[in-house]
Protein backbone atom coordinates (compact mmCIF):
# COMPACT_ATOMS: atom_id res chain seq x y z
CA UNK A 1 0.00 0.00 0.00
CA UNK A 2 1.65 3.36 -0.98
CA UNK A 3 1.97 6.00 2.13
CA UNK A 4 2.24 9.21 -0.49
CA UNK A 5 0.94 10.11 -4.33
CA UNK A 6 2.24 12.47 -6.57
CA UNK A 7 -0.14 15.13 -8.41
CA UNK A 8 1.00 16.64 -10.88
CA UNK A 9 0.15 20.50 -11.42
CA UNK A 10 -1.05 21.59 -15.00
CA UNK A 11 -0.18 25.33 -15.99
CA UNK A 12 0.59 26.15 -12.68
CA UNK A 13 -3.13 25.65 -11.60
CA UNK A 14 -2.21 23.58 -8.43
CA UNK A 15 -5.89 24.20 -7.02
CA UNK A 16 -7.50 22.48 -9.85
CA UNK A 17 -4.99 19.61 -9.52
CA UNK A 18 -5.83 18.82 -6.13
CA UNK A 19 -9.75 19.66 -6.68
CA UNK A 20 -9.08 17.02 -8.86
CA UNK A 21 -7.54 14.61 -6.76
CA UNK A 22 -10.15 15.49 -3.74
CA UNK A 23 -13.25 14.74 -6.36
CA UNK A 24 -11.46 11.36 -7.15
CA UNK A 25 -12.66 10.87 -3.14
CA UNK A 26 -16.38 11.82 -4.10
CA UNK A 27 -16.23 9.60 -7.15
CA UNK A 28 -15.00 7.05 -5.86
CA UNK A 29 -17.05 7.00 -2.97
CA UNK A 30 -14.45 7.40 0.08
CA UNK A 31 -16.56 10.27 0.94
CA UNK A 32 -19.93 11.42 1.04
CA UNK A 33 -19.07 15.64 0.83
CA UNK A 34 -16.33 17.48 0.98
CA UNK A 35 -15.84 20.50 2.91
CA UNK A 36 -13.52 22.80 1.02
CA UNK A 37 -12.84 26.26 0.10
CA UNK A 38 -14.29 27.84 -2.92
CA UNK A 39 -13.68 31.36 -4.31
CA UNK A 40 -16.80 33.34 -4.21
CA UNK A 41 -18.55 34.09 -7.78
CA UNK A 42 -16.35 37.96 -7.90
CA UNK A 43 -13.27 36.69 -6.50
CA UNK A 44 -13.60 39.28 -3.26
CA UNK A 45 -13.51 36.10 -0.53
CA UNK A 46 -12.58 32.44 -0.34
CA UNK A 47 -14.93 30.50 1.91
CA UNK A 48 -15.60 27.14 3.12
CA UNK A 49 -18.27 24.93 1.15
CA UNK A 50 -19.66 21.64 1.35
CA UNK A 51 -19.74 19.86 -1.42
CA UNK A 52 -21.67 16.86 -2.57
CA UNK A 53 -21.20 16.80 -6.41
CA UNK A 54 -17.98 16.31 -7.87
CA UNK A 55 -19.08 18.68 -10.60
CA UNK A 56 -19.59 21.14 -8.19
CA UNK A 57 -16.39 21.92 -7.46
CA UNK A 58 -14.85 24.52 -10.15
CA UNK A 59 -13.86 27.32 -8.07
CA UNK A 60 -12.26 25.03 -5.72
CA UNK A 61 -9.30 26.87 -3.86
CA UNK A 62 -7.84 24.25 -1.67
CA UNK A 63 -4.61 26.37 -1.52
CA UNK A 64 -5.71 29.71 -0.48
CA UNK A 65 -4.45 32.65 1.26
CA UNK A 66 -7.56 33.99 3.86
CA UNK A 67 -9.21 31.87 6.15
CA UNK A 68 -12.70 33.50 7.38
CA UNK A 69 -13.64 31.08 9.75
CA UNK A 70 -11.35 28.38 11.69
CA UNK A 71 -13.42 25.60 9.99
CA UNK A 72 -13.42 23.33 13.36
CA UNK A 73 -16.18 25.16 13.91
CA UNK A 74 -17.79 23.79 11.05
CA UNK A 75 -16.33 20.04 11.95
CA UNK A 76 -18.32 20.28 15.23
CA UNK A 77 -21.55 21.34 13.39
CA UNK A 78 -20.97 18.60 10.65
CA UNK A 79 -19.51 15.38 13.08
CA UNK A 80 -21.80 12.85 14.25
CA UNK A 81 -21.52 10.17 16.61
CA UNK A 82 -23.79 7.41 14.30
CA UNK A 83 -22.57 8.84 10.82
CA UNK A 84 -25.10 8.83 8.26
CA UNK A 85 -22.47 10.49 5.85
CA UNK A 86 -18.66 10.42 5.76
CA UNK A 87 -17.18 14.12 4.86
CA UNK A 88 -13.88 14.56 4.21
CA UNK A 89 -12.25 18.11 5.24
CA UNK A 90 -9.95 20.59 3.73
CA UNK A 91 -8.20 22.40 6.89
CA UNK A 92 -4.69 24.57 7.18
CA UNK A 93 -2.70 23.49 9.98
CA UNK A 94 -4.66 25.37 12.48
CA UNK A 95 -8.15 24.61 11.70
CA UNK A 96 -6.43 20.95 12.11
CA UNK A 97 -5.36 21.45 15.62
CA UNK A 98 -8.26 23.12 16.27
CA UNK A 99 -10.02 20.30 15.28
CA UNK A 100 -7.54 17.86 17.03
CA UNK A 101 -8.23 19.68 20.20
CA UNK A 102 -12.35 19.80 19.58
CA UNK A 103 -11.96 15.77 19.50
CA UNK A 104 -10.42 15.66 22.67
CA UNK A 105 -13.37 18.12 24.25
CA UNK A 106 -15.63 15.58 22.86
CA UNK A 107 -16.86 18.36 20.38
CA UNK A 108 -16.09 16.54 17.38
CA UNK A 109 -16.71 13.31 16.45
CA UNK A 110 -14.07 11.33 13.98
CA UNK A 111 -16.40 8.89 12.89
CA UNK A 112 -17.65 10.51 10.53
CA UNK A 113 -15.01 12.72 9.20
CA UNK A 114 -11.80 12.54 7.45
CA UNK A 115 -9.23 14.98 8.28
CA UNK A 116 -7.32 16.67 5.21
CA UNK A 117 -4.10 18.92 6.03
CA UNK A 118 -1.88 20.86 3.77
CA UNK A 119 1.21 22.90 4.26
CA UNK A 120 0.45 26.74 4.75
CA UNK A 121 1.89 29.81 3.34
CA UNK A 122 0.27 32.10 5.59
CA UNK A 123 -2.95 33.99 4.89
CA UNK A 124 -3.89 38.00 5.26
CA UNK A 125 -6.89 39.38 6.98
CA UNK A 126 -9.97 39.61 4.51
CA UNK A 127 -9.86 43.37 3.94
CA UNK A 128 -6.23 43.16 2.49
CA UNK A 129 -6.90 40.05 0.81
CA UNK A 130 -9.91 41.27 -1.10
CA UNK A 131 -7.32 44.40 -2.20
CA UNK A 132 -4.75 41.92 -3.27
CA UNK A 133 -7.33 39.75 -5.10
CA UNK A 134 -8.50 43.07 -6.98
CA UNK A 135 -5.13 43.79 -7.97
CA UNK A 136 -4.35 40.52 -9.49
CA UNK A 137 -7.83 40.38 -11.30
CA UNK A 138 -6.73 43.84 -13.13
CA UNK A 139 -3.65 42.11 -13.90
CA UNK A 140 -5.24 39.25 -15.50
CA UNK A 141 -3.69 36.72 -12.89
CA UNK A 142 -5.68 34.58 -10.66
CA UNK A 143 -5.78 35.88 -7.27
CA UNK A 144 -4.46 32.65 -5.51
CA UNK A 145 -1.90 31.38 -8.38
CA UNK A 146 -0.04 34.68 -7.96
CA UNK A 147 -0.05 35.13 -4.63
CA UNK A 148 1.57 31.36 -3.78
CA UNK A 149 4.29 32.53 -5.72
CA UNK A 150 5.10 36.05 -4.14
CA UNK A 151 7.15 37.24 -1.47
CA UNK A 152 4.47 37.54 1.36
CA UNK A 153 4.40 40.51 3.37
CA UNK A 154 1.30 41.87 4.80
CA UNK A 155 0.64 37.94 6.40
CA UNK A 156 -1.45 38.27 9.63
CA UNK A 157 0.55 38.70 12.78
CA UNK A 158 -0.23 35.03 14.18
CA UNK A 159 0.34 33.60 10.64
CA UNK A 160 4.20 35.26 10.80
CA UNK A 161 4.33 34.09 14.24
CA UNK A 162 3.07 30.38 13.46
CA UNK A 163 5.24 27.24 14.75
CA UNK A 164 3.46 24.47 13.01
CA UNK A 165 2.61 25.49 9.50
CA UNK A 166 2.52 22.08 8.10
CA UNK A 167 0.30 18.97 9.41
CA UNK A 168 1.98 17.73 12.03
CA UNK A 169 2.91 14.04 11.92
CA UNK A 170 -0.24 11.89 12.75
CA UNK A 171 -2.52 14.49 13.23
CA UNK A 172 -4.16 14.41 9.84
CA UNK A 173 -5.38 11.48 7.51
CA UNK A 174 -4.15 12.69 4.47
CA UNK A 175 -1.54 15.54 4.50
CA UNK A 176 -1.19 17.81 1.20
CA UNK A 177 2.79 18.54 0.61
CA UNK A 178 4.08 21.64 -0.99
CA UNK A 179 6.76 22.87 1.14
CA UNK A 180 10.43 22.63 -0.40
CA UNK A 181 8.92 21.88 -3.47
CA UNK A 182 7.02 24.01 -6.40
CA UNK A 183 3.42 24.30 -6.03
CA UNK A 184 3.07 24.91 -9.37
CA UNK A 185 4.61 21.89 -10.86
CA UNK A 186 3.39 18.89 -8.77
CA UNK A 187 2.10 18.22 -5.02
CA UNK A 188 1.97 15.28 -2.81
CA UNK A 189 -0.72 13.40 -0.64
CA UNK A 190 0.86 11.91 2.58
CA UNK A 191 -1.42 9.29 4.57
CA UNK A 192 -1.03 9.62 8.12
CA UNK A 193 -3.19 7.15 9.52
CA UNK A 194 -4.77 4.17 8.50
CA UNK A 195 -8.05 5.75 7.53
CA UNK A 196 -5.78 8.24 5.10
CA UNK A 197 -4.08 4.45 3.74
CA UNK A 198 -7.15 3.79 2.81
CA UNK A 199 -8.56 6.65 1.00
CA UNK A 200 -5.56 6.77 -0.60
CA UNK A 201 -5.47 3.73 -2.10
CA UNK A 202 -8.98 5.05 -4.05
CA UNK A 203 -6.52 7.67 -5.61
CA UNK A 204 -4.15 4.66 -6.47
CA UNK A 205 -7.01 3.21 -8.26
CA UNK A 206 -7.92 6.50 -9.42
CA UNK A 207 -4.24 6.87 -11.42
CA UNK A 208 -2.76 8.37 -9.24
CA UNK A 209 1.05 7.36 -9.17
CA UNK A 210 3.94 6.90 -5.66
CA UNK A 211 5.45 9.90 -4.92
CA UNK A 212 7.46 11.53 -2.19
CA UNK A 213 7.57 14.43 -0.70
CA UNK A 214 10.33 17.35 -1.85
CA UNK A 215 13.55 16.76 -0.91
CA UNK A 216 13.91 20.48 0.35
CA UNK A 217 11.25 19.75 2.68
CA UNK A 218 12.68 19.56 6.05
CA UNK A 219 15.22 22.27 4.50
CA UNK A 220 12.16 24.44 4.38
CA UNK A 221 10.31 24.24 7.21
CA UNK A 222 13.90 24.95 9.07
CA UNK A 223 14.01 27.86 6.99
CA UNK A 224 10.85 29.53 7.72
CA UNK A 225 10.42 27.96 11.47
CA UNK A 226 13.57 29.89 11.99
CA UNK A 227 12.28 33.13 10.42
CA UNK A 228 8.95 32.62 12.14
CA UNK A 229 10.68 31.91 15.61
CA UNK A 230 12.40 35.19 15.09
CA UNK A 231 9.27 37.18 14.47
CA UNK A 232 7.32 35.27 17.02
CA UNK A 233 9.88 36.84 19.80
CA UNK A 234 10.17 39.90 19.17
CA UNK A 235 6.21 40.24 18.99
CA UNK A 236 5.73 38.41 21.75
CA UNK A 237 8.09 40.55 23.92
CA UNK A 238 6.28 43.71 22.74
CA UNK A 239 3.69 42.04 23.80
CA UNK A 240 4.78 41.66 27.22
CA UNK A 241 6.09 44.84 27.35
CA UNK A 242 2.53 46.41 26.90
CA UNK A 243 0.74 43.78 28.75
CA UNK A 244 2.69 42.89 31.13
CA UNK A 245 1.07 45.66 33.87
CA UNK A 246 -2.48 46.13 35.07
CA UNK A 247 -2.17 49.65 33.86
CA UNK A 248 -1.22 48.20 29.95
CA UNK A 249 -3.58 45.38 29.87
CA UNK A 250 -6.66 47.85 31.41
CA UNK A 251 -5.37 49.95 28.66
CA UNK A 252 -4.97 47.14 25.76
CA UNK A 253 -8.71 46.19 26.29
CA UNK A 254 -9.85 49.89 26.97
CA UNK A 255 -11.82 50.33 23.49
CA UNK A 256 -13.86 46.75 24.18
CA UNK A 257 -17.38 46.75 23.63
CA UNK A 258 -17.94 43.24 24.77
CA UNK A 259 -19.88 42.02 21.74
CA UNK A 260 -18.27 38.72 22.05
CA UNK A 261 -17.36 38.45 18.40
CA UNK A 262 -13.58 36.73 19.90
CA UNK A 263 -15.27 34.28 21.76
CA UNK A 264 -17.46 33.25 19.10
CA UNK A 265 -14.66 33.54 16.63
CA UNK A 266 -13.05 30.96 18.68
CA UNK A 267 -12.76 27.23 17.87
CA UNK A 268 -11.80 26.45 21.12
CA UNK A 269 -14.56 28.20 23.29
CA UNK A 270 -17.02 25.48 22.66
CA UNK A 271 -19.91 25.98 25.59
CA UNK A 272 -23.46 25.61 23.80
CA UNK A 273 -23.77 27.98 27.27
CA UNK A 274 -21.56 30.65 28.30
CA UNK A 275 -21.21 31.65 31.72
CA UNK A 276 -21.64 34.81 30.07
CA UNK A 277 -25.01 34.44 28.48
CA UNK A 278 -26.15 33.03 31.64
CA UNK A 279 -28.97 34.79 33.72
CA UNK A 280 -27.23 34.89 37.01
CA UNK A 281 -24.07 37.07 35.25
CA UNK A 282 -26.49 39.74 34.00
CA UNK A 283 -25.88 43.10 35.67
CA UNK A 284 -29.07 44.93 36.95
CA UNK A 285 -29.62 48.50 37.89
CA UNK A 286 -28.80 47.72 41.54
CA UNK A 287 -25.86 45.84 41.58
CA UNK A 288 -24.18 48.12 38.65
CA UNK A 289 -25.33 51.58 40.94
CA UNK A 290 -23.84 49.21 43.84
CA UNK A 291 -20.78 49.07 42.59
CA UNK A 292 -20.67 52.55 40.80
CA UNK A 293 -21.47 53.73 44.35
CA UNK A 294 -18.56 51.72 45.86
CA UNK A 295 -15.91 53.35 43.43
CA UNK A 296 -17.49 56.32 42.87
CA UNK A 297 -17.89 55.60 39.16
CA UNK A 298 -17.80 52.47 36.86
CA UNK A 299 -16.56 51.92 33.11
CA UNK A 300 -19.56 50.96 31.03
CA UNK A 301 -20.21 48.06 29.62
CA UNK A 302 -18.43 46.60 32.73
CA UNK A 303 -16.62 43.36 33.25
CA UNK A 304 -14.56 43.59 30.32
CA UNK A 305 -11.46 42.43 32.27
CA UNK A 306 -13.47 39.88 34.38
CA UNK A 307 -14.67 38.66 30.62
CA UNK A 308 -11.17 38.42 28.71
CA UNK A 309 -9.31 36.87 32.30
CA UNK A 310 -12.21 34.36 32.41
CA UNK A 311 -12.04 33.44 28.33
CA UNK A 312 -8.24 32.59 29.16
CA UNK A 313 -8.75 30.77 32.15
CA UNK A 314 -11.19 28.76 29.92
CA UNK A 315 -9.56 28.00 26.64
CA UNK A 316 -5.90 29.32 26.91
CA UNK A 317 -4.79 25.51 27.84
CA UNK A 318 -5.98 24.40 24.47
CA UNK A 319 -5.15 27.42 22.21
CA UNK A 320 -4.21 27.06 18.76
CA UNK A 321 -2.88 30.10 18.08
CA UNK A 322 -5.14 30.98 14.65
CA UNK A 323 -6.08 34.05 15.22
CA UNK A 324 -9.73 34.43 14.39
CA UNK A 325 -10.56 36.22 17.96
CA UNK A 326 -8.52 39.58 16.65
CA UNK A 327 -9.94 39.17 12.94
CA UNK A 328 -13.26 38.95 14.24
CA UNK A 329 -12.84 42.17 16.94
CA UNK A 330 -14.62 45.19 15.46
CA UNK A 331 -12.04 47.52 17.29
CA UNK A 332 -8.82 45.67 16.31
CA UNK A 333 -7.77 45.00 19.62
CA UNK A 334 -4.98 42.96 20.17
CA UNK A 335 -6.32 39.77 21.41
CA UNK A 336 -4.60 37.40 19.70
CA UNK A 337 -1.30 38.32 20.71
CA UNK A 338 -2.41 38.43 24.47
CA UNK A 339 -3.89 34.74 23.68
CA UNK A 340 -0.59 33.54 21.53
CA UNK A 341 1.74 35.36 24.45
CA UNK A 342 -0.11 33.08 27.33
CA UNK A 343 -1.02 30.34 25.47
CA UNK A 344 3.14 29.88 25.11
CA UNK A 345 3.76 31.07 28.71
CA UNK A 346 0.72 28.06 30.00
CA UNK A 347 1.05 25.26 27.56
CA UNK A 348 4.75 25.16 28.71
CA UNK A 349 3.79 24.60 32.30
CA UNK A 350 2.09 21.15 31.02
CA UNK A 351 4.51 20.15 28.41
CA UNK A 352 1.62 20.87 25.92
CA UNK A 353 1.53 22.37 22.48
CA UNK A 354 -2.59 22.52 21.40
CA UNK A 355 -3.22 20.48 18.48
CA UNK A 356 0.20 18.88 17.98
CA UNK A 357 -0.53 14.84 19.58
CA UNK A 358 -3.72 13.66 19.54
CA UNK A 359 -2.60 11.08 21.83
CA UNK A 360 -1.49 13.87 24.53
CA UNK A 361 -4.15 14.52 27.92
CA UNK A 362 -5.67 17.74 27.61
CA UNK A 363 -3.72 19.48 30.64
CA UNK A 364 -7.06 19.95 32.51
CA UNK A 365 -8.55 16.79 31.99
CA UNK A 366 -5.32 14.98 33.23
CA UNK A 367 -2.82 15.65 36.41
CA UNK A 368 0.21 13.95 38.12
CA UNK A 369 -0.01 13.05 42.09
CA UNK A 370 3.28 14.74 42.39
CA UNK A 371 3.64 18.53 40.03
CA UNK A 372 3.12 21.77 40.64
CA UNK A 373 5.23 21.92 43.50
CA UNK A 374 4.97 25.07 45.45
CA UNK A 375 1.80 26.15 44.18
CA UNK A 376 -0.33 25.36 47.10
CA UNK A 377 2.65 27.11 49.60
CA UNK B 1 -2.15 52.62 55.57
CA UNK B 2 -4.07 53.17 58.84
CA UNK B 3 -7.01 51.18 59.46
CA UNK B 4 -6.91 49.15 56.45
CA UNK B 5 -8.75 45.76 56.98
CA UNK B 6 -7.90 42.79 54.19
CA UNK B 7 -11.27 41.05 53.03
CA UNK B 8 -10.89 37.60 51.70
CA UNK B 9 -12.90 35.44 50.24
CA UNK B 10 -12.55 31.63 50.69
CA UNK B 11 -13.84 28.66 48.78
CA UNK B 12 -13.70 25.78 50.67
CA UNK B 13 -14.70 22.11 50.15
CA UNK B 14 -17.19 20.94 51.70
CA UNK B 15 -15.61 17.74 52.95
CA UNK B 16 -12.26 18.95 54.27
CA UNK B 17 -11.52 22.86 54.17
CA UNK B 18 -14.90 23.73 55.27
CA UNK B 19 -15.55 21.09 58.28
CA UNK B 20 -11.84 22.22 58.64
CA UNK B 21 -13.11 25.81 59.52
CA UNK B 22 -16.24 24.44 61.24
CA UNK B 23 -14.24 22.41 63.69
CA UNK B 24 -11.81 25.57 63.82
CA UNK B 25 -15.00 27.60 65.25
CA UNK B 26 -16.12 24.76 67.17
CA UNK B 27 -12.72 24.50 69.33
CA UNK B 28 -12.54 28.30 69.66
CA UNK B 29 -9.71 29.07 67.57
CA UNK B 30 -9.41 32.59 67.19
CA UNK B 31 -8.38 33.73 64.13
CA UNK B 32 -9.03 37.56 61.94
CA UNK B 33 -12.68 38.00 61.08
CA UNK B 34 -11.58 39.02 57.62
CA UNK B 35 -12.70 35.59 56.33
CA UNK B 36 -16.24 35.56 53.73
CA UNK B 37 -16.30 31.53 53.39
CA UNK B 38 -18.22 30.08 50.26
CA UNK B 39 -18.65 26.55 50.72
CA UNK B 40 -18.48 24.78 47.44
CA UNK B 41 -18.72 20.89 46.97
CA UNK B 42 -14.99 20.31 45.79
CA UNK B 43 -11.98 22.42 45.13
CA UNK B 44 -12.36 21.22 41.95
CA UNK B 45 -15.71 22.59 41.19
CA UNK B 46 -14.10 26.27 41.26
CA UNK B 47 -14.71 27.70 38.44
CA UNK B 48 -11.30 29.94 37.60
CA UNK B 49 -14.02 33.08 36.75
CA UNK B 50 -15.20 32.95 40.22
CA UNK B 51 -12.08 33.55 41.88
CA UNK B 52 -11.26 36.26 39.02
CA UNK B 53 -14.34 38.01 39.57
CA UNK B 54 -13.93 38.05 43.55
CA UNK B 55 -10.47 40.04 42.90
CA UNK B 56 -11.35 42.53 40.41
CA UNK B 57 -14.73 43.44 42.62
CA UNK B 58 -11.68 44.03 44.83
CA UNK B 59 -11.50 41.07 47.24
CA UNK B 60 -7.82 41.50 48.56
CA UNK B 61 -7.76 38.10 48.77
CA UNK B 62 -8.85 34.70 47.60
CA UNK B 63 -8.43 31.64 49.02
CA UNK B 64 -8.89 28.15 47.06
CA UNK B 65 -9.30 25.23 50.32
CA UNK B 66 -9.48 21.76 49.71
CA UNK B 67 -8.48 18.19 50.91
CA UNK B 68 -5.22 17.19 51.23
CA UNK B 69 -3.72 15.74 47.80
CA UNK B 70 -4.94 11.76 47.70
CA UNK B 71 -8.12 12.61 49.84
CA UNK B 72 -10.35 14.32 48.12
CA UNK B 73 -14.11 13.23 47.98
CA UNK B 74 -14.31 13.15 44.57
CA UNK B 75 -11.06 11.12 43.84
CA UNK B 76 -9.34 13.86 41.84
CA UNK B 77 -11.26 17.08 42.31
CA UNK B 78 -8.10 18.87 44.18
CA UNK B 79 -5.51 17.65 41.52
CA UNK B 80 -7.59 19.55 38.70
CA UNK B 81 -8.05 22.59 41.42
CA UNK B 82 -4.39 22.66 41.45
CA UNK B 83 -4.09 22.57 37.87
CA UNK B 84 -6.80 25.32 37.52
CA UNK B 85 -5.53 26.86 39.72
CA UNK B 86 -1.92 27.10 38.30
CA UNK B 87 -2.83 28.47 35.39
CA UNK B 88 -4.82 31.32 36.53
CA UNK B 89 -1.44 32.13 38.88
CA UNK B 90 0.56 32.11 35.82
CA UNK B 91 -2.27 34.75 33.70
CA UNK B 92 -2.38 36.80 37.32
CA UNK B 93 1.57 37.07 37.51
CA UNK B 94 1.80 37.72 33.37
CA UNK B 95 -0.41 40.52 33.26
CA UNK B 96 0.27 42.88 36.38
CA UNK B 97 -2.15 41.08 38.56
CA UNK B 98 -0.43 40.39 41.52
CA UNK B 99 -0.75 36.25 42.28
CA UNK B 100 0.11 36.40 45.79
CA UNK B 101 -3.51 37.86 46.24
CA UNK B 102 -4.51 33.68 45.87
CA UNK B 103 -3.48 31.14 48.01
CA UNK B 104 -4.51 27.32 47.21
CA UNK B 105 -4.30 24.83 50.72
CA UNK B 106 -5.07 21.95 51.40
CA UNK B 107 -6.71 21.39 54.73
CA UNK B 108 -8.51 18.39 56.26
CA UNK B 109 -11.30 18.37 57.78
CA UNK B 110 -9.60 17.57 61.53
CA UNK B 111 -7.15 20.25 60.97
CA UNK B 112 -9.57 23.10 62.51
CA UNK B 113 -6.10 24.62 63.94
CA UNK B 114 -4.25 24.60 60.89
CA UNK B 115 -7.23 27.02 59.05
CA UNK B 116 -7.51 29.11 61.93
CA UNK B 117 -3.53 29.69 61.17
CA UNK B 118 -3.68 29.84 57.06
CA UNK B 119 -6.25 32.87 57.66
CA UNK B 120 -4.41 34.50 60.49
CA UNK B 121 -0.46 34.46 58.02
CA UNK B 122 -2.96 35.47 54.91
CA UNK B 123 -4.67 38.23 56.49
CA UNK B 124 -1.18 39.36 57.89
CA UNK B 125 0.50 38.74 54.03
CA UNK B 126 -2.54 41.26 52.68
CA UNK B 127 -1.77 43.58 55.22
CA UNK B 128 1.77 43.94 54.45
CA UNK B 129 0.80 43.77 50.58
CA UNK B 130 -1.93 46.50 51.13
CA UNK B 131 -5.35 47.00 49.57
CA UNK B 132 -6.60 45.21 46.56
CA UNK B 133 -5.93 48.20 43.66
CA UNK B 134 -9.60 46.90 42.13
CA UNK B 135 -11.10 48.31 45.04
CA UNK B 136 -10.41 51.68 43.30
CA UNK B 137 -10.34 50.47 39.68
CA UNK B 138 -12.93 51.41 38.07
CA UNK B 139 -11.95 50.72 34.23
CA UNK B 140 -12.84 47.48 34.42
Amino acid sequence: MMDAIHVPVRDGDFNAALAGALAALLDRHVVDALLIPQESAHGTSINQTLVKRASALRSARPVSFVMPVNSARLLQLLSETEPSEKIAAVLRPCELRAAVELVKLNQIDRHNILFIGQDCLGTFRMKVYDKKAQEARKAGQDPTASLATQCQTMLRDTCWACEHFWPVEGTADLAVLHLGGDITKELYIEAQTDLGKQALKALGEAGYGPGRPADGRKAEIARRTALNADFRQKWLAETRARMGTLEGLLETISTCIRCYNCRDACPICYCKECIFDAEFMKPTPRSMLGKAGRKGLLRMPQDTLLFHLTRLNHMVSSCVRCGMCEEACPNDLPVARLFCSEAEEVQKVFDYVAGKDPKAPLPLATFKEKELEGIDK
Amino acid sequence: MTGFEPKIVGFLCNWCTYTGADLAGVSRFQYPPNFIPIRVMCSGAVDPMYVVKALVEGADGVLIGGCNPGDCHYQSGNYKARRRATILKQLLKDLGLDERRLWVRWISASEGKKFAETVTEFTEELRRLGPSRFREEWAL
